[in-house]
């Protein structure tokens, strides 16, 4: 059983909301998953060093279509993810990286499609377009942490009201009076 | 089991029952199991309440539900995580040939008491 701290997981919120704030979709951070799960089973069959298991991996991440900001966010997170599997002797390293990918996939499911929609949702904003996908990065900055992220599960209209939106009525800024 | 199973434990196994039975939208005896794989996959009840607040957005658990049994967490029921979800299981196993409305129904002994009076005939 490999068991994630807390910290870990509140890391992984971090980095899912950054991805969120600056408009990386799901399907780019199934792709990266998809390499390094392909990188991990080369590296398990034994025929990667770790030097070039470690080459690869930086390469994955160069060459992923994303935002810079969201890259270093995503790339930092992985890296200590790893340098943690590899001072506990845990071989490869590239596994930690796939763990932690997934942990982001899984934040970025709670965070977008039910923290964020359902925020929306009380506000009366009943899709995601050019007019309203600001305001899902402003939610999605919001949310720091696990605790914050449960904080806006049990009271999505919270996030609303402070994310600048009011029940029912859309964005108050565009909003014809 | 950690400890013996007493009365506080039997309500909010009960009222977490209750919600995936009358939630917006039922929740499959399925979902429990997956709980319980989540929690001994990671050792973490931080990545059960993830995975539960995730298949909210899936459309897998309501989302009453979903903030019922983090409510339980929060409130002092984490490191009775795998009892908790074995009695809610039990509840859906008495309740699985039954036609019980649930809705009037608001505590473990009026549970019991209903269920013994046969208002609940398969």
């Amino acid at each position: 059983m490999s068991v994630i701290s807390r910290d870990k997981v509140d890391k992984a919120v971090k980095v899912a909301s950054t991805l969120i704030s600056r408009g990386v979709s799901m399907s780019q951070i199934g792709n990266i998953q998809s390499m390094l799960m392909r990188l991990e089973a080369r590296a398990r069959m034994g025929g990667l060093h770790a030097e070039r298991e470690q080459e690869e991996f930086e390469c994955i991440m160069r060459a992923a279509a994303i935002d810079d900001r969201a890259r270093r966010s995503l790339v930092e997170a992985i890296r200590e993810s790893m340098k943690e599997a590899s001072s506990r002797g845990e071989s490869p390293t590239v596994s930690a990286a796939t763990e932690m990918v997934s942990l982001i996939a899984w934040c970025y499911d709670a965070i977008n499609d039910t923290v964020i929609k359902e925020a929306l949702r009380t506000a009366g904003i009943m899709r995601i377009d050019r007019r309203t996908r600001p305001l899902v990065g402003r939610m999605a900055d919001r949310i720091e942490d696990l605790s914050i992220l449960i904080k806006y599960f049990m009271n999505p209209s919270l996030l609303a009201r402070e994310s600048g939106l009011r029940p029912k009525q859309g964005p108050i800024r565009s909003r014809r009076w | 089991m950690s400890g013996s199973i007493g009365g506080d434990l039997l309500q909010a196994a009960f009222q977490v029952f209750k919600s995936f039975k009358t939630g917006g939208k039922k929740v499959e005896q399925a979902q429990l199991a997956n709980i319980v794989g989540v929690y001994e996959q990671y050792g973490s009840v931080d990545m059960v309440k993830l995975y539960v607040i995730r298949q909210v957005g899936r459309g897998k658990i309501s989302r009453e539900a979903a903030k019922t049994l983090i409510e339980k967490l929060e409130r002092g029921y984490s490191d009775r995580l795998i009892e908790l979800i074995g009695l809610v299981r039990w509840f859906y196993d008495a309740v699985k040939d039954r036609k019980i409305d649930l809705t009037q129904v608001n505590t473990y002994e009026e549970f019991v008491s209903k269920f013994v009076k046969g208002s609940g005939v398969p």
